[in-house]
């Protein structure tokens, strides 16, 4: 994930949007449990915005602010700064 | 039943006067303190209060009442908003950081400066208070209606309006944002847990198993719906309106500059997904499990409660009943402090008195907030159904004027002239499109709105700058 991990999280959420717009075209059939098939998927993608949030936070320490670098992260004139993209 | 419901209905209004007092005890006199808490909403407080600010009567009523028409595909619209908890953290952060940086206190602020234009901010402060105005009249419409329904008419329309309207203003116009935040607090984890547990002590009474097959020849289960409205594009309509807006409502846009720090933006980005959740599933599936238990209910909106009193003791429905107006108050009180903020900051100091110490200010917006719940309280009493249908534009009004404030914090070439347009340009074609001829190709009239907006956005950008604007010498940022 880069310093402030802000192109990984656009492009989960391009992802996951495109997820639950695409499950209206999913199937009724098959039911699990008491759920269609298209709504396991909506469901996939709003579980996979709770995986996102742990995963970025507490996996990746998001967002990194100024004097706060990335594990790893070059530090030191000439480096590049905290920006975002 | 009434009198319990009663009774717990009014046990929470008393803790909520009580929880405001408290914040008035600890708020300055300042307008950053009073409308922004002095920027101290950390990690526990900040998710809560944004999730409370959203969640309206709405997800206990109107959610449960479209399962019950519609069947499973709302649970996509409002799931939705779980999704959005990615870009309502990552542009709340950076948002945070332009009003960290200059000391903006609405949003209005952030618009004018960032444009450098009053007349960005000026359109922007009548677009949206023009679209909140109703929205306000319904807070107050549910609060008559609540009361009303629990009574069983013993506690009259215009009398439950009036408490609820009066209990809003007291600790509202009291304590500011650190009443609404602490009350936030209370009202948002009202809302989860009370969902939960309606959600808990439903199930086994309703055996969703044995009623699939009945779901499934009714329509419930098909992603277009039971009356067929969730055409492909109107779903894509839905999903994008209510994405967009859950950043742009001026209230929710406001609350990010109240954040204490960056850690905030974390506890949102992993707490918002979840309180989404079960918000976007519970009601949905309950009102659509509830077509086949409460068959033909004459008022969808009903089913939910009606469901509790099936199958729940008394107390448990009255104390649900009061999630649903810890929703409602928590909804008003937000939207009535934005409000006021932008009458007191953007129109009364810039144009009226700019010498006003800070300590008139406040008190000019502790007036605003009278004056706004009494007139949306006097708009609410003739119960027009008008009303209510131009609160549901609410979502689409403001979700249209996202693009300007994305713009502003993101392309360095967005000019002021390319703004204006969009905010002209959008709204005249989402009127023209809602209640006039102008085509919508089979989406929402939004859909096209918006992208007329964009294109008018970009295009008037470019024609007017010649490169990026310049680093603005207090934030850095063009």
């Amino acid at each position: 994930m880069s310093a402030n991990g802000t192109r990984p999280l656009w492009g989960a959420f391009v992802v996951l949007f495109g997820v639950v717009v695409a499950a209206a075209f999913g199937p009724v059939e098959p039911v699990v449990w008491a759920f269609p098939a298209w709504a396991v998927v909506v469901l996939g993608g709003v579980i996979g915005a709770v995986a996102v949030g742990v995963v970025a936070v507490v996996g990746h320490g998001w967002p990194r602010g100024a004097g706060e670098p990335a594990p790893g992260a070059r530090t030191g004139p000439g480096t590049g700064g905290e920006g975002e993209p | 039943m009434s009198a319990v419901a009663l009774a717990v209905m009014g046990a929470y209004l008393v803790l909520t006067l009580a929880i405001g007092y408290l914040g008035y005890r600890r708020t300055g006199s300042t307008p950053a303190e009073y409308f922004l808490a002095g920027g101290t909403l950390g990690r526990v407080v900040f998710p809560l209060t944004m999730f409370a600010t959203l969640m309206s009567a709405f997800i206990f009523l109107g959610s449960a009442g479209f399962g019950y028409i519609h069947g499973f595909a709302w649970m996509a619209m409002i799931g939705v908003e779980a999704v959005a908890g990615i870009p309502l953290a990552l542009i709340g952060l950076r948002a945070w950081r332009r009003a960290r940086a200059a000391g903006y206190i609405t949003p209005t602020e952030f618009l004018g400066d960032a444009y450098d234009s009053s007349a960005v901010k000026l359109l922007v402060l009548a677009v949206q208070f023009g679209w909140s105005i109703p929205y306000l009249a319904i807070q107050a419409m549910g609060g008559g209606l609540l009361f009303e329904t629990i009574s069983n008419g013993a506690v009259p329309f215009w009398a439950g309006g009036l408490i609820v309207t009066v209990v809003t203003g007291a600790y509202l116009a009291l304590g500011g944002l650190r009443s609404v935040a602490w009350s936030d607090v209370l009202q948002g984890v009202a809302v989860v847990a009370l969902l939960a547990a309606a959600a808990t002590y439903l199930l086994p009474a309703i055996d969703p198993l044995a009623i699939t097959d009945a779901l499934r020849e009714s329509g419930h289960l098909a992603p277009a719906g039971a009356v067929g409205f969730f055409t492909p594009r109107i779903w894509a309509s839905f999903l994008l309106m209510n994405t967009m807006a859950v950043i742009a409502y001026p209230q929710m846009f406001q609350r990010f500059f109240a954040a204490e720090s960056e850690r905030s933006f974390r506890a949102l980005l992993v707490w918002w997904p979840v309180m989404a959740l079960i918000a976007a599933v519970v009601p949905v599936v309950l009102g659509a499990w509830g077509t086949q238990i409460l068959p033909n209910l004459g008022t969808p909106d009903q089913v939910l409660p009606a469901l509790l009193q099936e199958f729940a003791p008394a107390w448990l429905v009255g104390v649900i009943l009061g999630g649903a107006l810890a929703a409602m108050m928590s909804t008003a009180d937000s939207l009535t402090l934005t409000l006021s903020s932008l009458v007191t900051r953007d129109l009364y100091r810039d144009h009226v008195a700019p010498d006003a110490s800070e300590r008139r200010e406040t008190w000019v917006g502790r007036v605003a907030i009278v004056v706004l719940l009494a007139g949306g309280y006097l708009l609410a009493l003739p119960r027009l159904g008008t009303i209510i249908d131009l609160a549901v534009y609410f979502i689409q009004g403001n979700a249209l004027v996202l693009p300007v404030y994305l713009a502003a914090l993101y392309w360095p070439r967005a000019s002021a002239e390319g703004a204006v347009g969009a905010v002209l340009v959008g709204q005249a074609y989402f009127l023209a499109g809602t209640f006039g001829p102008a085509p919508a190709f089979g989406f929402m009239p939004f859909v096209p709105a918006l992208a007329l907006a964009c294109t008018v956005l970009v295009g008037g950008s470019l024609l007017t700058t010649e490169g990026p604007k310049p680093a603005s010498p207090v934030t850095g940022e063009p």
